[in-house]
């Protein structure tokens, strides 16, 4: 039997790299890999507990949070790929206007 | 057995999200996110969730396959042939990476890892849409209506041609 305080360390501590990510990193890729881990640790922490209750719903929550971390980074693809017409680079701090 | 390779997949977990995070190369830290994506993977199926863990997988992978051809779009003239080909490498190594899996996790002899677990026991895919169709499927009438009150919706928003504030 897995012990659950151990997967919510496991949880927390990917949580807190990703965070660590979002607020170091600068490139626009790694922000959105930063926040698939942040989603990528919900996502454990809520099967750890569905598991631990033997509740399924909690799996049925991990399945919409998946779906909406993939229409996340595929808009967030998007946008990437959209202001690359104005400036051809991933660095963030180049877009810090937001006009039309 | 089961903890102890819950320990191998926490431990190549946070490897891999330590290099996502923090390692120089977009390609690179694109790399790690993926090993992260598949050690979760595992993770899920360890902990029953079978069926969410081979949607996660291939949510995730074409996700990493879009930043990949995304970041590529940005290297400069002579790497993106070399990337384009680093791409190759890694699909051909992710498919008989996961080929290898498929035939190796039964001998493992960890009971999540079974077939008959997986294909019936809790958090298999039947498991799941007898739950979520179940008692649950007044929740998905509601978002069925919902979606289509958007989808009818759309072609009015289209049509619109107010501006903002304008009201008159």
């Amino acid at each position: 039997m897995i012990p659950f305080e151990h997967i919510m360390i496991l949880s927390a501590a990917i949580f807190l790299l990703g965070l660590i990510g979002l607020f170091v990193r600068k490139d626009a890729l790694t922000l959105l890999v930063c926040m698939g881990l942040l989603i990528m640790a919900v996502g454990v922490l809520w099967i750890a507990v569905a598991k631990s209750f033997g509740e399924m719903l909690g799996q049925g929550v991990v399945l919409a949070i998946i779906a909406t971390a993939f229409v996340q980074g595929c808009v967030g693809v998007m946008l990437i790929l959209k202001l690359q017409v104005h400036k051809p680079s991933l660095q963030v701090k180049q877009f810090t206007e937001l006009k039309g | 057995m089961r903890v102890e390779l819950f320990y191998l997949i926490a431990i190549l977990c946070l490897f891999f999200s330590l290099g996502a995070v923090f390692s120089t190369k977009v390609v690179t830290s694109l790399f790690c996110f993926l090993g992260c994506v598949l050690t979760v993977t595992l993770l899920f199926v360890l902990l029953q969730a079978s069926a969410i863990a081979v949607i996660y997988m291939l949510l995730f992978c074409l996700l990493v396959s879009i930043y990949w051809v995304t970041a590529i779009v940005f290297l400069p003239k002579p790497n993106k042939n070399a990337y384009s080909k680093h791409f190759l490498h890694v699909g051909v190594f992710l498919l008989l990476g996961g080929w290898l899996l498929f035939v190796l996790l039964p001998f493992l002899q960890v009971p999540a890892f079974s077939p008959a677990e997986i294909d019936h026991g809790f958090g298999s895919a039947r498991h799941l849409v007898n739950v979520l169709f179940g008692p649950l499927r007044h929740l998905w009438y509601a978002l069925l209506a919902l979606i289509l009150a958007f989808l009818i919706s759309v072609p009015v928003l289209i049509r619109d041609n107010t501006k903002c504030g304008d009201l008159s």
